[in-house]
C-alpha cells in the first residue's frame, strides 16, 4: 500500500495510506495535480494549519471511516436529522470543546466532508433548544449586543414558523 | 519532492497552495483574546483598557483628575488567576460591565471562544443542523451569530430543505442575487402554503373566524331558512359586534361616525356631509345606507 506523509505544523510527520489520505478532497487534489504515483514514499505533504494532535484524531477518524461509501454530494434537499450519529463518532467526539472546534477547523481545511458532517451535527446537538444565554454560557461567547440592539434582533426572529 | 523550499522555487500551482495557506483565514493562536477600552462610568473620568492575551490580564488605568496630572498605570496578573485576584474584576465590572469579567473569567478557565473562530459557512452548516425554529435563540447570541442567522449560505439550505428545488435554475439565482435567499424561501414558503391551504389549517384562521352569518348564509343554512330569507338584517345586528363592523368594512361598506357609507363612493360622502350640516337630515340618511349595505351584499 502506497503511503504519504503528512507534516502537522510543530513538525510531526505520519505516514498515512495513500487510499486513506485521499479521504480529505484538499490532499486528493494537490496529489492529483502533482501526479504522484505509487513508490513515491519520499513524500512529504505540509498542512500549515493541523496541529500533531488534532491530525492525529483527524487521521484515526478516517481510518475507521475508510471504507463508507463516499457522502453524497449535495445533501441539501436531505430531511435534516441529527440523532443519526453512528456510535463510534459519538465516542470518538466525546473531547473537550476547544479540540472538538479545532477537529471540525481541521476537517474544513482539508474538506473531508464526512467528518464536517458529522461535527457540526455534534455542535448542533449541543445547540439545540437552548436559550440565548446558555449558548453564550456553554460557548463562553460574550454579548457584544446593545441592549437596543439584542432587543431588535429578538423581535426580528421572533416569527414562528408552523411546519 | 519536499514543499519546505522557498515558495518562490516552487512550481506555480505549489505556490498557490502555499500563499492561500497564508492568507487563509484560519485563526492562529496569536493575538490577543481581548482589547477593550472604555471610559468608567460618570462621575469619574478615568480611560481604561482591557488587555488579555493567552497568559495575562492587563488593565491599564488613566486616572483624570483635577489635581497633579499621573501618569497611566498598569496591572497585570497571569490569566489563570482572574478569577481570585481581588481587583481587576471589579473594576472589570465597574467599567466594561459583567458580561466581560464572566467572559475573562471563561477564559481563564480555559473556555476559549472557539466557536467564534469558525468561518461563516461552517457556522451556517450547525445552524442549518440545528433546525429553523432555534434561529430565534442564535441570532441574539452575538453579532457574528446574528450575521450568520441573515446570510445566504443558511437561507440556500433552507430554501432547498423546505421545498424550493430549483435553486440551480438561472432565474431562481438570479432573484436570489437581487434580493436575497431569505427573501426567496419566503416567498417560496408563503406560495406554497396558498397553494396547499388544507395543510397548514392556522394559516388563515384569523381571516375568516368572525365573520358573521349574512343573509346569504342563512339562505343557504337549513333551519331558519323560511325567516331569514324575508327578514333583512336588522340594525342592531349590524351595529352589535366589532367583527361585524369589521366585515361590513372590509367588503362593502366603511363607518364614520358609527354610521354606514358605501365604500369608493365619492357623490355618497359629500352628499352625508351635506345631509349632517342640516340638523333633519338624520333620519333619511339612516335608511339610505341601510339599503346601500343590503344590496351590495
Amino acid at each position: 500500500m502506497p503511503v504519504v506523509r503528512l507534516q502537522s505544523v510543530d513538525g510531526e510527520v505520519f505516514p498515512v495510506d495513500v487510499e486513506i489520505a485521499r479521504m480529505s478532497f484538499a490532499i486528493r487534489n494537490m496529489l492529483d495535480d502533482l501526479g504522484v504515483q505509487d513508490n513515491d514514499a519520499e513524500e512529504v505533504i505540509p498542512l500549515p494549519n493541523v496541529t500533531g494532535p488534532i491530525l492525529r484524531k483527524v487521521i484515526e477518524w478516517c481510518t475507521h471511516h475508510k471504507d463508507d461509501p463516499p457522502p453524497p454530494e449535495e445533501d441539501d434537499t436531505r430531511e435534516k436529522r441529527t440523532d443519526d450519529i453512528p456510535a463510534w463518532d459519538q465516542e470518538f467526539l466525546r473531547v473537550d470543546q476547544a479540540v472538538l472546534f479545532d477537529i471540525i477547523l481541521a476537517a474544513n481545511y482539508l474538506d473531508i466532508k464526512g467528518l464536517l458532517d458529522v461535527t457540526c451535527k455534534t455542535v448542533a446537538n449541543m445547540i439545540k433548544g437552548k436559550t440565548p444565554e446558555e449558548i453564550r454560557k456553554l460557548f463562553n461567547i460574550k454579548n457584544d449586543f446593545t441592549p437596543a440592539e439584542e432587543e431588535q434582533i429578538r423581535k426580528e426572529n421572533e416569527w414562528c414558523e408552523e411546519k | 519532492m519536499n514543499y519546505s523550499g522557498e515558495p518562490k522555487d516552487a512550481p506555480e500551482y505549489e505556490r498557490d497552495f502555499v500563499e492561500n495557506n497564508a492568507n487563509s483565514s484560519y485563526p492562529k493562536d496569536k493575538g490577543p483574546y481581548l482589547d477593550l477600552a472604555a471610559v468608567a462610568p460618570s462621575p469619574s473620568r478615568d480611560y481604561f483598557r482591557i488587555y488579555v492575551t493567552k497568559s495575562e490580564v492587563a488593565l491599564t488605568q488613566w486616572r483624570i483628575s483635577h489635581g497633579p496630572r499621573s501618569a497611566p498605570t498598569e496591572l497585570k496578573i497571569p490569566l489563570e488567576s482572574f478569577a481570585r485576584d481581588l481587583r481587576i474584576p471589579s473594576e472589570v465590572n465597574r467599567v466594561f460591565g459583567k458580561e466581560c469579567v464572566d467572559y475573562i473569567t471563561g477564559l481563564s478557565q480555559g473556555h476559549v471562544d472557539k466557536i467564534m473562530q469558525l468561518p461563516n459557512d461552517v457556522l451556517a452548516k450547525i445552524f442549518f443542523n440545528t433546525g429553523i425554529e432555534n434561529l430565534k435563540n442564535l441570532a441574539p447570541v452575538c453579532r457574528k451569530f446574528a450575521s450568520v442567522c441573515r446570510g445566504n449560505d443558511l437561507w440556500k439550505r433552507f430554501y432547498l430543505q423546505y421545498g424550493g428545488t430549483d435553486a440551480t435554475k438561472v432565474e431562481t439565482k438570479y432573484q436570489a442575487d437581487y434580493l436575497s435567499w431569505k427573501h426567496l424561501f419566503f416567498i417560496n414558503r408563503l406560495q406554497y402554503k396558498i397553494g396547499n391551504p388544507e395543510r397548514f389549517p392556522g394559516l388563515f384562521s384569523d381571516l375568516n373566524m368572525n365573520i358573521p352569518k349574512g343573509p346569504r348564509h342563512q339562505a343557504q343554512s337549513s333551519v331558519s331558512s323560511s325567516t331569514s330569507v324575508t327578514s333583512w338584517p336588522s340594525r342592531r345586528h349590524l351595529k352589535d359586534t366589532s367583527s361585524t363592523r369589521k366585515f361590513i368594512r372590509g367588503r362593502t361598506a366603511r363607518i364614520v361616525d358609527g354610521n354606514l357609507i358605501p365604500r369608493a363612493s365619492a357623490a355618497n360622502i359629500s352628499r352625508l356631509q351635506d345631509s349632517t350640516k342640516s340638523v333633519d337630515a338624520n333620519p333619511p340618511r339612516q335608511k339610505y345606507n341601510r339599503y346601500t349595505l343590503v344590496n351590495n351584499d
